[in-house]
């Protein structure tokens, strides 16, 4: 991954804008049975967070933080893994 | 559903925290009495006008839980956004900093609008409270709105700006003192880029300093009670509001519920901006939806990550408007936005205008919950922070030279309710921040605030009519940059349950009479002392938002310009717009009616056209028989579906002497005072 990739972004063209909602496989919701289950990216009362969530009846299985790989957050600092240096309290 | 499954007793309070009821919530109390202090100190010793008279900050006390996220304990009166956007950009800001960098008195600040802020212009600083055996166990947090961020706009606001690079200083989290001495270089970047070191410095002080009363009495609650009673009354306060918020839910029917809103334009095109949302509610939980939102403005009036958090405000507001807010509220809801839209852009745009997004958001939000929660629905509001932020460099004997800003807060006005009017001068429920003290203003800017009031017949008709919004009339006394925030101006707040939609936001320039004065009788000046600004207005620059157009004869095609000058000796006049009403206007006692014509609210005209009250003009009584009559008449035409019109003065005078003509004959009749 380029350093600018979650600092700078180009600007969107759509005429809409969707969350993207990816279908999870081989899980069953434990409320209603259905196995229509997604996994997609929330803003959740500690932040960034991803869920994998029956699209049924919205019972949420897991509430999970996002992977690398997530992108979620969009936006991440460059230096969001560097340790911190003696000056910062490392 | 079972009205009481999160009903707690004190046995529960025992089992689940630790604690006994009594002292659980005498610490409940404890920590929003310490954000009180918080509150005090940062009011007291802030210098910025935005800060100290307008409210515009939020003092917050949060828990460290084990996994090292945080959870907001306590927060007080301020501007309400903070009250949800500190949970998260604690959370998002210690995560990437490291708790485990932060040692006692170490204080960390940020500013920026993708790890949890609201806009550059607000300083966010955070700083950990460590247990007695080094373990972070308390955050206490604070937010405020400083004099300027530097940038090409004094004041932080620039709708204009295509990039964040056009905005000011964008701070990621670093420290600001290290073992509570000062990090130089840190007070040294915002000091010399920004427009008033003085103000940067004592607000920056403040906001230490508030902090570190928050510390005191955190540490004092810890001293008389022990840690871990005061870490399990913390659970329990942030419990209880989980709780109570679940359980309102629980009692909302299960369903989907949807609505849409426009802001206006974004301060650079013309075109209406459309925010779209989707609230799913589940049993306890509820899943907000922003998916066919519009892509991101050019703008500045769109957010970074804000939404997630400031979409819950509406809830509270509707589920849950008593309880004092913390992070448990927060609990049952996940927030869903598209990334590129207006409800999570990307960087590097944009974002200092969030503000009429936020104020959107907020009447969205309270629109759709209304319709979850009929009985305790609110008909919409103002929708815009009605705010004008001012910059220069002043001119008045003994300040030449200065550079100085600040904010003249308007605010606008609530929608009613089933049960009460909409209440008038006053803020969106996302900000809460306080209409400025004309005095304090008048001190703080070279400007002269001649007016300051409400239009006669602005507010949405309704058995409960909305709230009217204030209009400013203000001298610039120096060369000034002016940033009006007045979105609501092609878009009305709508009414409820048959009430009616209000008058929207118009802006105009105004020139005083001969004798050198400004005068205003109900909130109408005479039009050939006015020159269209912004708005709508007919083809003979009568303000009318029925038959007029958009923009007919205005000197600018926004109502959210930036850095507009106006110069010393010049007059501005916004109208913020008003909020919605609730109810058929029939039904609105005729006596109620006859109080806001005496009191200057609604005109003769108006109480008869729409609310079917005769009232005689001269001596303004009621005439009960005609009332009667009229209204059985008006209930047959208007039948099923009817909505009063966009309320609107009626009457405009022309000239200095029809408005003379017109203020002599209404002050001959009886006053408010006689009601």
């Amino acid at each position: 991954m380029g350093i600018n990739d979650r600092m700078i972004f180009l600007t969107p063209g759509k005429d809409e804008m969707y969350v993207t909602k990816t279908p999870v496989e081989g899980r069953t919701c434990p409320e209603c049975g259905s196995d229509d289950i997604a996994r997609y990216p929330i803003g959740w009362v500690r932040g960034p967070r991803m869920v994998v969530k029956c699209q049924r009846c919205y019972h949420s299985l897991e509430v999970q933080r996002p992977a690398v790989e997530d992108n979620w957050p969009p936006f991440r600092a460059a230096t969001y893994d560097w340790d911190a240096s003696p000056a910062e309290g490392g | 559903m079972d009205k009481n499954q999160f009903f707690m007793t004190a046995e529960d309070v025992q089992a689940d925290y630790g604690v006994d009821l009594i002292t659980a919530e005498t610490l409940r109390n404890g920590f929003i009495e310490a954000t009180r202090h918080m509150h005090g100190t940062l009011l007291r010793s802030s210098f910025s006008n935005i800060i100290r008279d307008g409210m515009d900050f939020g003092v917050c006390v949060h828990l460290v839980n084990d996994d090292g996220t945080t959870d907001m304990v306590a927060i007080t009166e301020g501007c309400t956004q903070f009250a949800f956007t500190h949970q998260h950009m604690t959370n998002m800001v210690l995560d990437e900093y490291g708790l485990e960098n932060l040692g006692q008195g170490d204080t960390v600040i940020c500013n920026d609008e993708w790890r949890g802020g609201i806009h550059f212009g607000d300083l966010n600083l955070f700083r950990v409270i460590h247990d007695a055996d080094g373990k972070p166990a308390f955050v206490v947090s604070d937010a405020a709105h400083v004099f300027d961020i530097g940038g090409p706009v004094a004041g932080g606001f620039n709708t204009a700006a295509e990039s964040m690079y056009e905005e000011g200083l964008r701070i990621s989290p670093t420290l600001i003192t290290s073992r509570d001495k000062p990090v130089r270089s840190m007070f040294n970047l915002l000091l010399e880029n920004t427009r008033s070191p003085l103000h940067m410095l004592g607000d920056v002080r403040a906001l230490l300093g508030t902090l570190r009363a928050g510390e005191d009495r955190v540490r004092a609650l810890i001293d008389r009670y022990g840690i871990e009673t005061v870490k399990g009354s913390a659970r329990y306060a942030l419990g209880l509001s989980e709780r109570r918020m679940r359980q309102a839910l629980l009692n909302t029917p299960d369903g989907d519920y949807s609505d849409e809103i426009f802001l206006d334009d974004d301060g650079l095109s013309t075109d209406p901006l459309k925010i779209k949302v989707e609230v799913r509610i589940r049993g306890a939980e509820a899943e907000i939806d922003f998916s066919g939102t519009d892509p991101q403005s050019l703008g500045s009036v769109k957010t970074g990550w804000q939404e997630a958090a400031r979409a819950v405000v509406g809830p509270k507001v509707v589920l849950d408007p008593r309880h004092p807010m913390n992070g448990g509220a927060m609990r049952p809801f996940q927030v869903l936005m598209p990334p590129g839209s207006m409800v999570l852009s990307l960087p590097p745009a944009s974002q200092s205008n969030h503000v009429e997004q936020g104020a959107k958001i907020a009447r969205l939000m309270t629109r759709v919950m209304s319709q979850a929660f009929p009985e305790h629905a609110v008909a919409d509001d103002s929708g815009t922070s009605g705010c004008v932020i001012m910059g220069g460099v002043d001119s008045r004997p003994g300040l030449e030279g200065t550079p100085y800003g600040g904010v003249l807060l308007m605010g606008g006005a609530w929608g009613a309710t089933e049960t009460s009017d909409g209440i008038s001068f006053c803020q969106s429920s996302l900000f809460n921040c306080r209409s400025m003290i004309i005095e304090y203003s008048e001190k703080a800017m070279p400007v002269v605030i001649w007016e300051h009031g409400v239009l006669v017949d602005a507010a949405g008709a309704g058995e409960y009519r909305g709230g009217f919004a204030a209009s400013y009339t203000y001298e610039a006394l120096a060369d000034a940059f002016i940033t009006p925030i007045m979105d609501s101006s092609k878009f009305p707040a709508g009414g409820l349950a048959g009430g009616g939609p209000a008058s929207m936001s118009f802006a105009a320039l105004v020139r005083k009479d001969d004798r050198g004065q400004v005068h205003s009788f109900k909130g109408l000046l005479p039009l050939e002392r006015m020159t269209p600004l912004f708005g709508a207005y007919d083809d003979e620059g009568v303000p009318d938002q029925v038959d007029g157009t958009w923009g007919n004869g205005t000197l600018l095609q926004t109502s959210k310009p930036t850095a507009y000058v106006l110069k010393a000796g010049e007059l501005m006049r916004v109208f913020s717009a008003s909020g919605g009403g609730y109810g058929d206007p029939l039904k609105r006692p005729a006596e109620t009616v006859l109080y806001d014509v005496r009191n200057d609210f609604t005109t003769v005209a108006q109480a008869a056209e729409i609310y079917g009250v005769k009232i005689d003009p001269d001596r303004l009584t009621l005439d009960e028989a005609a009332t009667a009559s009229l209204r059985e008449r008006l209930a047959a035409e208007r039948g099923e579906g009817y909505e009063p019109a966009l309320a609107h003065p009626r009457e405009w005078p022309r000239t200095q002497a029809e408005f003379e003509a017109m203020r002599k004959r209404a002050l001959g009749a009886p006053t408010a005072v006689e009601v």
